[in-house]
């Protein structure tokens, strides 16, 4: 036990090294920072203009109201957000692997995952973690959900460590057939297309949808299951415990799969 | 003079050819998208709030994909390009007007867009939407203002383009634009929906002669004279654009030569 912790706190240490690091060469081009979080503001007000024109037609989408959408599509957002934030990077793998970087991280006293990881702060998504952090305060506010209470303080952080777990596991098995391949890109391109799903509650899809948003690209675990929650849809309960169990699950599974594919890797040798 | 253009158009299809792969995934995306869009727009049917039929919605969400895939063009990736790389110079030097060669080569890259993302959607939509092919007249229209359209697109996104000389990068730039292009054109939601007041927002806006235009002649929404209006006003705003343009790029032209390039 004491040896994980010292190994823990070795790695936050090394991880913060990295991520002053990834920040003094970011800095440098300022405005390309600037271009970046401005045009994500625009791309989830784009998303917000659409369900706004929607709700001139109705007043509510299969029992959700506007201000319910508006909590739905802050939540989703918030946890996608923070997992592109520190864990996006897996996206790249397969350009570490064939441009021969992959073995550079396998010859480091370090875990080639946490490198991975720790190469890359996808900060383009820093505006919309802001912006869903206050499209959420701002709707829980207008339907009157008080999110400090002990059961939902405690439920949202189990959600939202799980949540990311989701988004991470889902990635990694996508990235890691690259291993065999060398190219795993388009297939996680499919996970971020799928993501759009998440804003729109789950039970307007048909059967098919619904199941690949549980199990190949799994996001209602961390968009519209934990939203029910918040919103006192008990039907959902079942969903809801199994949102928190969800992350932590696929993503030692995710794990394996790494592990297998990483063992089963051969330098490109370039 | 053309030979030299018609190389560029062919450079623009060759290009996209290399790169086919991409195409399939978006014409992808665009399923994937219909299929949430289709899903959503029938849970508000299903509600029965929804004032006009669904299937009139899903056809034109279906042709607004159709239109978007075919002619939204962008100049932002290949001035981005070139400006971070420096090569910017060397189209200068070139016996060739830079916004004619962009022209050109997004010819090029427009039909092979309208081959491999245009039209596969267009049949989706005969197959599972039962679109109604619209009479001859307006069939020709619907083509000649898809052509405009894309006229339209391309002076936009070339006026856009020029602020990459002073920020250096070109997909926040585009993204931005192609963002504010799907709200406002209709490709996102049917503009013959809007309530009066917005709707008077997006009539003097450029963007809603993008796709709205083009999708309410081929729905036959717009015929005989009002066809030809749609068509005239797409024309005067491909001047207006054009003309901004300009005057946009003479400015970044002084730009360059501050930077010393």
């Amino acid at each position: 036990m004491k040896e994980r912790l010292s190994t823990l706190r070795k790695y936050l240490s090394i991880y913060w090294m990295y991520f002053r690091q990834y920040w003094k060469t970011r800095l440098v081009y300022k405005t390309d920072f600037a271009v970046g979080f401005v045009a994500q503001l625009v791309n989830l007000g784009a998303s917000l203009a659409f369900l706004t024109l929607l709700f001139t037609q109705v007043d509510n989408i299969n029992g959700w109201t506007f201000n319910e959408m508006l909590f739905l599509a802050g939540m989703g957002g918030v946890i996608m957000n923070t997992h592109h934030i520190f864990l996006f990077n897996m996206f790249n793998l397969e350009d570490y692997i064939v441009e021969g970087n992959m073995d550079r991280f396998l010859v480091r006293p370090l875990s080639p995952l946490f490198q991975v990881y720790a190469d890359e702060v996808s900060d383009n998504n820093l505006s919309k973690l802001i912006a869903n952090t206050a499209l959420v305060l701002y709707s829980a506010g207008q339907i009157g959900i008080n999110l400090l209470t002990p059961v939902n303080l405690l439920y949202g952080i189990a959600a939202l460590i799980s949540g990311i777990l989701v988004f991470a596991a889902a990635y990694m098995a996508f990235a890691t057939t690259s291993f065999w391949t060398g190219r795993s890109r388009s297939a996680i391109w499919l996970i971020f297309r799928l993501s759009d799903y998440r804003r729109y509650p789950y039970n307007i899809y048909s059967l098919p949808i619904q199941t690949i948003l549980v199990t190949a690209i799994p996001v209602a675990f961390a968009s519209f299951f934990p939203a029910t929650f918040f919103l006192e849809r008990n039907s959902w309960r079942i969903w809801q415990l199994a949102s928190i169990v969800a992350g932590p699950v696929l993503y030692f599974l995710a794990l394996k799969f790494w592990k297998f594919g990483l063992s089963n890797y051969s330098s490109t040798g370039s | 003079m053309i030979r030299k253009y018609l190389e560029f158009i062919r450079i623009g299809f060759r290009e996209s050819t290399a790169y086919r792969f991409n195409a399939v995934m978006s014409l992808v995306a665009s399923i994937l998208y219909l299929v949430m869009v289709y899903a959503i727009w029938t849970a508000i049917d299903a509600s029965g709030e929804l004032a006009t039929p669904l299937s009139g919605v899903l056809t034109y969400v279906l042709l607004g994909q159709v239109v978007s895939n075919s002619v939204f063009v962008e100049a932002e990736s290949f001035i981005s390009e070139r400006v971070r790389e420096g090569t910017i110079v060397n189209e200068l030097k070139r016996p060739v007007s830079l916004r004619l060669q962009i022209y050109a080569y997004l010819i090029g890259k427009t039909l092979f867009n309208i081959l491999t993302k245009g039209v596969p959607v267009l049949l989706i939509g005969y197959i599972f939407l039962d679109i109604q092919t619209p009479a001859a007249v307006n069939l020709a229209g619907f083509i000649a203002s898809l052509v405009l359209s894309f006229h339209l697109v391309f002076f936009f996104s070339f006026m856009t383009s020029m602020l990459i000389f002073w920020t250096e990068i070109g997909w926040g730039i585009r993204a931005m634009r192609g963002n504010i292009q799907d709200v406002f054109s209709g490709v996102l939601f049917p503009l013959y929906l809007l309530p009066v007041g917005l709707a008077s927002l997006f009539d003097v806006l450029p963007f809603k002669w993008m796709a709205d235009g083009p999708i309410r002649i081929f729905r036959m929404d717009a015929t005989g004279g009002e066809m030809l209006n749609i068509l005239g006003i797409q024309f005067v705003w491909i001047i207006v654009l054009m003309v901004l343009g300009e005057l946009a790029w003479r400015k970044a032209k002084r730009k360059m030569t501050v930077q010393g390039g």
